[in-house]
């Protein structure tokens, strides 16, 4: 078969125009030079550019933000890439993350806290090639070590911890001329007094986060705790829960007011700017808020250590990390950017940056100016060693995470507060707890 | 269109959890959510919220449009303030209606219970909107039809619009009065539109998520859980994407029920007009 019986009857050219003569030159040019980028198989020169991208929570402050932004774009201008920081709601953050997971695609470096670490264990990138050389020279601190070693590995990098600590209005201690609490118990009693005075105290009991960690922080106290340290077998039912639901049920009906069946994380916020509560559980957005649109009750607000309980002081609150997702096409570049932020000077101008409120997962930040300069907020690096994964004794896992989606702790105290016996609220939550088990261990 | 649909009926078939796959456990989601305390007591009240808020939808939704076609003055401009709850997204507007219910800085929750019944001596009986698991239902539902009235009002209206006036002149020169004119020509006439409104109202209101999410997170003790708020829960705080899916997917056979029941309503409609 000739060549030309393969591809049909020869038709004679049409006649070269300029215009034709132009928009074949153009074509053949394009085609070629696609041709041969497809054929290196490496992208045109202004494709190489690489972007580092990363997703957070939008902090409280929004000043952190705006500084890791600066840190970020110091960062690409020193490497020679783009950089993009995306914030979104904290109740955004879980959503993006699952549908990033899922599609295999999305940014380089994720914000991840508690059991999103180790849900997301699978696809996120190991760090000890960053996070190891770090911990040796800044003593990372145990709390962020449970919470994001997972399995042999770093599989996050620590970031920052919120300091629950006690919030209080001075005025109405010294009106009721009441030194401050050292344990939980010194806290039902001042709370009594404090309540007849019109000026009762609060810890959410409700669909909330803060009351899921406020609680969690009691529980520990009182030695109660959800798993053993395998973070399999279910403990929840024990002498030790019975004595803290106890205490829950008397300090409820003692110190606070219905009120706290209905707030949701900004409610303990509210209680004390309205200068009407006297103490709550909360980190110090409230004080910030206050200082920083000059309010007069500023001055009334102070903090005190976190309390202790007959099993000792613990604290509950959120370990924040960054995370690589192994499907990054940056995972060294985005490894760099946590070397980059690392550095002694540039996490100090984070630190520094989040006015005290997101604190150092790092013993070496301890010391730093920003919680020397006011007084009020010197105690909180202390509050350190005292903080525990969710799930403690055992880890921060899907488990944990699918408890807590239910919020079972704070339903539990309810039922124990609405008058349902807390032998029956504790087995209620027992028997929640095996279901769970059962579809996500 | 399909591919949503498509990928979560076969997360519902299946254990996947976010970031880790699954394989395929047939029905097992949907056995185990039968099992399951809080969704039982999603089912109950997904269908109280939704019956509720669109009972009160419709009958308010008449009495706004029956008011506005009306002669009033500033005619368009009420019409259009009317329609301002359905206009704000919802997540702005229940924001505000979370201040309005606030236990402390409320001015109906403090006018109630510090100007009436705390003066007569119910102390019991203080009122704390989204503390009590009754009075935080009846709440997320005052915010459903507050959000959707309009919605109904407007579309009525359109449907009053289109009533020829020669029905009520005729209604009248046979000796009807206003209830009978309502009854026997406006209500009839309405009913090929009401059924479209309900229907959608229904699709809508068992769908809902905003308000719950913002007002109440399904509290207080899961008592205004709806099945989107609690697939929410479990499909991006626990995590578990194949039960998540499990149970928004248990909406779909009840709305299908109501959307073929529309339809034969409607259909049976034509054929008498024809």
């Amino acid at each position: 078969m000739s060549i030309d019986a393969r591809v049909g009857p020869i038709v004679p050219p049409a006649p070269l125009t300029r215009r034709r003569f132009l928009a074949s030159s153009i074509a053949a040019g394009a085609g070629t030079a696609g041709l041969g980028w497809l054929a290196e198989r490496t992208p045109p020169a202004f494709a190489q550019r690489r972007t580092l991208t990363a997703l957070a929570l939008s902090l409280f402050v929004p000043s952190g933000d705006e500084q890791l932004t600066q840190l970020m774009q110091e960062f690409g201008k020193q490497a020679g890439c783009d950089v993009r920081f995306d914030t979104v709601k904290v109740t955004d953050v879980p959503v993006k993350l699952a549908a990033e997971a899922t599609a295999q695609a999305g940014h380089d470096l994720v914000n991840v806290w508690e059991a999103f670490g180790y849900l997301h264990r699978q696809n996120l990138a190991s760090l000890d090639d960053v996070v190891e050389d770090v911990g040796r020279r800044y003593e990372v601190y145990p709390g962020h070590r449970a919470t994001f070693h997972i399995e042999g590995n770093w599989k996050v990098a620590p970031w920052y911890w919120l300091s629950f600590v006690g919030t209080y209005n001075a005025k109405h201690w010294k009106a009721a001329n009441l030194s401050l609490p050292k344990t939980w118990d010194d806290l039902h009693r001042a709370g009594i007094e404090l309540k007849k005075r019109g000026a009762p105290v609060g810890i959410a009991i409700s669909n909330c986060t803060d009351a899921i960690l406020s609680w969690r922080n009691v529980m520990w106290c009182y030695g109660a705790k959800e798993v053993e340290p395998d973070g399999k077998t279910i403990a929840i039912n024990s002498p030790k829960t019975a004595e803290f639901l106890e205490f829950a049920r008397r300090f409820y009906q003692d110190a606070m007011t219905a009120e706290v069946l209905s707030w949701d994380d900004a409610g303990n916020n509210r209680l004390i700017l309205s200068g009407k509560g006297s103490w709550v559980h909360n980190p110090v957005s409230i004080y910030l808020a206050a200082r920083d649109k000059d309010l007069p009750i500023m001055a009334e607000i102070d903090h005190h250590e976190g309390l202790a309980g007959p099993a000792g002081r613990y604290a509950a609150t959120f370990h924040h990390g960054i995370g690589v997702w192994k499907f990054s096409k940056n995972i060294d570049l985005a490894k760099d950017f946590l070397r980059f932020l690392y550095r002694e000077e540039n996490f100090a101008s984070w630190v520094a940056a989040a006015k005290g409120f997101c604190m150092s997962p790092f013993k070496r930040f301890e010391a730093h100016e920003v919680w020397k300069k006011d007084p009020k907020l010197t105690l909180l690096p202390k509050e350190g060693p005292y903080t525990r994964p969710q799930g403690w004794p055992g880890s921060p896992t899907q488990f944990i995470a699918a408890m807590d989606a239910k919020y079972l702790i704070p339903n539990m105290i309810a039922k124990a507060v609405g008058g349902t016996p807390v032998k029956e609220a504790m087995l209620w939550m027992e028997r929640e707890m095996q279901k769970i088990f059962k579809e996500t261990v | 269109m399909a591919y949503p649909f498509v990928m979560a009926l076969y997360f519902s078939v299946s254990n996947t959890v976010v970031g880790q796959g699954g394989t395929f456990v047939g029905l097992a989601n949907f056995q185990r959510l039968l099992d399951d305390d809080t969704f039982r007591q999603t089912v109950r009240n997904s269908f109280v919220f939704t019956a509720v808020a669109v009972a009160a939808k419709t009958v308010l939704g008449v009495m706004l449009a029956l008011i506005l076609y009306r002669p009033l003055l500033s005619k368009r401009l009420i019409r259009g303030l009317v329609l301002l709850p359905f206009v704000i997204p919802t997540a702005l507007s229940t924001l505000g209606w979370l201040w309005m219910y606030d236990s402390l800085y409320s001015v109906i929750t403090w006018t109630l219970n510090r100007v009436l019944l705390v003066p007569l001596g119910f102390v019991a009986l203080e009122v704390n909107w989204l503390g009590s698991p009754t009075l935080a239902m009846a709440a997320v539902i005052v915010v459903n039809i507050w959000r959707g009235l309009p919605f109904f009002a407007v579309t009525v209206l359109a449907g009053l619009t289109a009533i020829p006036p020669e029905f009520y002149e005729a209604a009248e020169a046979d000796g009807a009065g206003r209830w009978g004119r309502f009854w026997h020509v406006t209500l009839p006439l309405l009913q090929p539109i009401l059924a479209v409104v309900i229907l959608f109202s229904t699709i809508f209101t068992f769908a809902d998520f905003n308000i719950v999410y913002v007002l109440t997170r399904g509290g207080p003790q899961e008592s205004t859980h709806l099945f989107a708020t609690l697939s929410h829960a479990l499909a991006f705080e626990s995590m578990q994407l194949g039960k998540g899916a499990a149970v928004s997917l248990f909406m779909f056979p009840v709305l299908v029920v109501v959307v073929a029941l529309q339809f034969h309503l409607m259909h049976r409609e034509e054929i008498r007009h024809a």
